[in-house]
């Protein structure tokens, strides 16, 4: 029985890789036609389906921490500061402009007059202060600090250790006073669970407020379908440009084969969430629009600098010129990913540009192990995570690659895989020699990188920073860079602090995950962002198209 | 009979309170902890510590199994971790897709199990009779997952005869009252939204039926055989009836009391959530929320859930005893005096 099933299923795998590509012609008869010479105007009007691969968990932006909520709630709410389209830079929202005190412990924010909720409350100082207050550890407590969960995101980016406090100045300008000069702090106020909610809303839903989303932003909620889809309208009284779509709709199709199909088919006119096998086959359709970007990650291999021999500095070195990261990015993020030279990703300001990164060189490798007195290699341990991450797609695979190109410059590292809960507790904790991890940025401040992920505070447990890595230089000036305001000083200082930190090798960083994001030729105007925010206010549709 | 399913009925509280602890102890028996797991790479010490004191998971294990129970016995089955929403509203949301999903595919599967069946048994040792076990064993062996990939391929994207993925257009409002949406659009009169929902429905009954089918196919014929050889059928025969009416009346009815049980059996299963079918035409049911649960080590919707769907199974088992004694006027289901 078991033999026939066996058989029966392979020779059905068979079948469908030979019908794939037969299809995969079919649909791109039906596709919509390559809109070559379509208009650049954009025309108000029509509907699009966006498919992704999970629902959203909930729809409150302070209590969330998962991306597939905040892909939705990005088109309902607006924060006081947003990042520009395209890039990191921190540009005016919901406040026209600010100051920030020559001590930098004071910013005041301007708002912006005649701005309305979704359900008609004006956006006021007050509606700033309740949907921040609420967030924050005072005493006493906000009345809405113990409703609807843990505020998260703003307990783990530490905004309680940098806000001191909020006042209203007048009903139109908010104050913050923070403990300590942090510029990120600014940054941080871009992020999502930063953005400002209606406390009207808040008040009459209470503990379902994550049903009842109700913000300022281009798009209003219409409707939550559990597992199956979101709809949003049009938000008419718009205070900005207004948006050319009719009606946004998120639908949820797990399996990334079907959501393709799905676009392809036209049940859907965007997708993300695309396997970097199947992205080629949307690449070589002209019926379709393959959007690609380093992502805001970094995957890597961290040597536990507490443990010998990564205490020694010709050791790390030496791993980074034994491992050949083009040809893991190249044969296993499958073309979709940008080898890591330095801990953040290139399209983050203050990014060195000028460090070219260890190259391949196993004979060099040998040389500094030799002059680190270890000529014979070493035995170690090299952990891995058994499930793909945002930042790696297979990371076993990864692990087996390092392996082997370790074994060649005589080391010899086990391989040693955890169930995912365990194994981010584990190296948390310094339990490991070697361990593949990575990180997906927040604010897409430099800081939010390199101080989270080598910074000396990181390194209490459980630690962020686990290569253990404790520079007093670099520290010095990471805490510099936190206290500067002006962008183009801190720029320089962290590219300062990533020349050192290339030079001690805490790390042996492997790639930046491609973002990837596929619409139908038709689908016009949409802003890939680095930070992977999916917003659509810009987006039109091409008629006739 | 009514004590017979007084009896049956009062099993399901220990079998349920055993089942309770059961899933409590293997969620929280699995590694992992639920806050490290919530947080990700971003767990910063106070987070942890302020999400696990708000999970009440800092407390010994008895007293989170003690407060677990005494919710339960007020009729509260909690609230999920990840989402804070109660658990029966979670299930409740979506356990209409997944049984108007299941009705449909046990229906495909007990019609044409059934006949296949019949037909086997009637040319036993024919093309026909081959053709059906044959058949029967590619179903019972199909992956599922080729099976809806390879129906989604040539239905929805080359042939553009079948919606290819959910349960209904997201262009037709129609307001959910009850949920199960072959109900909500006729109540809405929008036949329209009907016939889009049934489109929606053919291709994951069909995908999800394929295996019922089979097993309800092999189960029918066996016991038409096993029934066929029987004096009493001999007897029909010499007594000259037609075929039609030995096979239909007289074989049938008594064949069909283990296929009863098989359909019961299958039908239970389906409730149970279809993970596979849920995911691939993106179902919005309880197998795949249960699943997804599961790995985000959301232990209180993993408890609500499964003692939920555990309380169906039995109770569609209990069904289908009492159904046997309609079928079968042999079976008294009144017990003791056996």
């Amino acid at each position: 029985m078991i033999g026939v099933a066996a058989r029966l299923r392979s020779l059905f795998l068979a079948a469908l890789l030979v019908a794939l590509p037969a299809l995969a012609g079919c649909a791109k008869k039906d596709a919509a036609p390559a809109a070559g010479g379509g208009s650049t105007t954009p025309v108000a009007g029509g509907e699009l389906v966006f498919g992704r691969g999970h629902d959203s968990v909930r729809l409150d932006p302070g209590h969330e921490t998962d991306g597939e909520s905040f892909k939705v709630m990005d088109n309902i709410f607006e924060n006081l500061v947003a990042y520009a389209d395209t890039t990191t830079e921190i540009v005016p929202e919901l406040a026209t402009r600010w100051e920030i005190s020559a001590d930098g412990l004071t910013y005041t924010f301007h708002l912006r007059p005649g701005v309305k909720f979704h359900d008609g409350t004006p956006l006021d100082a007050a509606a700033v202060l309740f949907s921040l207050d609420r967030q924050r550890a005072m005493t006493p407590p906000h009345p809405y600090h113990a409703v609807g969960g843990p505020y998260t995101y703003w307990q783990s980016m530490g905004m309680d250790d940098i806000v001191d406090g909020i006042r209203a100045a007048e009903d139109t300008t908010v104050v913050f006073t923070l403990k300590r000069r942090n510029t990120p702090f600014l940054a941080n106020l871009a992020m999502g669970f930063a953005s400002i909610v209606s406390p009207t809303a808040a008040r009459k839903h209470g503990e379902d407020s994550f049903k009842f989303p109700t913000g300022t932003g281009p798009f209003r909620f219409v409707e939550w379908v559990k597992d199956d889809r979101i709809v949003l309208e049009r938000n008419p009284g718009y205070w900005g440009a207004k948006p050319y779509l009719d009606r946004v709709v998120f639908r949820s199709i797990p399996e990334n084969t079907v959501r393709l199909l799905a676009l392809e088919s036209g049940e859907i006119a965007g997708m993300d969430g695309i396997n970097t096998d199947l992205a080629g086959r949307l690449e070589r359709n002209p019926g379709f629009t393959l959007l690609k970007q380093p992502g805001m990650n970094v995957g890597y291999l961290a040597m536990n600098m507490e443990k010998p021999p990564f205490d020694k500095l010709e050791v790390r070195q030496a791993l980074n010129h034994a491992i050949q990261r083009e040809a893991i990015v190249k044969g296993l993020y499958g073309g979709y990913g940008t080898p890591a030279v330095n801990p953040m990703p290139p399209t983050l300001w203050g990014y060195n540009h000028s460090i070219t990164g260890y190259a391949y060189d196993p004979a060099k490798a040998k040389e500094l192990l030799a002059a680190a007195g270890l000529p014979n290699g070493f035995k170690t341990e090299l952990w891995a995570m058994t499930g793909p991450r945002p930042y790696m797609p297979d990371p076993l695979k990864v692990a087996e690659a390092i392996q082997s190109d370790l074994k060649a410059v005589g080391i010899d590292a086990t391989l040693k895989t955890l169930e995912w809960g365990t194994y981010l507790d584990q190296v948390q904790h310094g339990k490991h020699t070697m361990c593949l991890l990575g990180w997906t940025g927040d604010n897409g401040d430099p800081d939010n990188f390199l101080y989270v992920l080598l910074g000396k505070a990181s390194t209490r447990l459980p630690a962020q920073n686990v290569a253990f890595y404790r520079s007093d230089e670099v520290d010095a000036l990471l805490i510099e860079a936190q206290e500067e305001t002006d962008v183009a000083k801190r720029a320089a200082l962290y590219e300062e602090a990533q020349a050192l930190i290339h030079r001690d090798a805490p790390w042996v960083p492997i790639a930046h995950m491609t973002q990837l994001v596929g619409f139908r030729r038709n689908v016009r105007g949409y802003p890939m962002h680095p930070t992977g925010k999916v917003r659509f206010r810009s987006v039109w549709i091409e008629p006739g198209a | 009979m009514f004590s017979y399913v007084l009896r049956r009925l009062g099993l399901l509280v220990p079998t349920l309170l055993g089942l309770s602890i059961l899933t409590f102890s293997l969620v929280h028996l699995v590694p992992g902890d639920p806050a490290a797991v919530m947080l990700g790479e971003r767990a910063t010490p106070e987070a942890l510590t302020a999400l696990r004191a708000e999970l009440g998971l800092d407390r010994p294990l008895y007293e989170q199994y003690g407060r677990y129970l005494s919710g339960l016995l007020a009729g509260d089955l909690g609230r999920s971790l990840k989402t804070r929403e109660k658990v029966a509203v979670e299930i409740g949301t979506r356990f209409p897709a997944t049984f108007e999903l299941a009705l449909a595919a046990i229906l495909f599967a007990a019609v044409f199990g059934v006949a296949a069946g019949i037909l086997a048994a009637r040319k036993r040792r024919s093309f026909v009779d081959a053709a059906v076990m044959a058949g029967s064993l590619a179903g019972v062996s199909m992956p599922i997952f080729w099976l809806g990939l390879l129906a989604i391929l040539l239905f929805s994207v080359q042939l553009h005869w079948l919606p290819l993925a959910g349960r209904i257009d997201p262009s037709l409002a129609v307001p959910r009252l009850s949920g199960f949406l072959l109900i909500d659009t006729l109540l809405a009169g929008r036949f329209d939204a009907f016939v889009d929902v049934a489109r929606h429905l053919v291709l994951p009954a069909w995908v999800l039926g394929t295996i019922p089918l089979a097993v309800i196919a092999r189960m029918t014929r066996a016991a038409m055989l096993d029934v066929m050889t029987q004096d009493y059928v001999r007897t029909a025969w010499a007594k000259g009836l037609s075929e039609r009416r030995v096979l239909l009346v007289h074989v049938l009815k008594n064949a069909l009391i283990p296929t009863m049980t098989v359909i019961g059996l299958q039908f239970g299963y389906l409730l149970g959530g279809a993970i596979i079918t849920e995911t691939i035409f993106a179902w919005p049911g309880v197998g795949r929320w249960l699943v997804l649960a599961v790995s985000a080590r959301d232990f209180r919707a993993v408890q609500g859930g499964v003692l939920l769907l555990a309380t169906l199974f039995v109770v569609v088992n209990l069904v289908v005893d009492l159904l046997y004694a309609v079928a079968d006027p042999r079976v008294r289901l009144a017990g003791g005096d056996e």
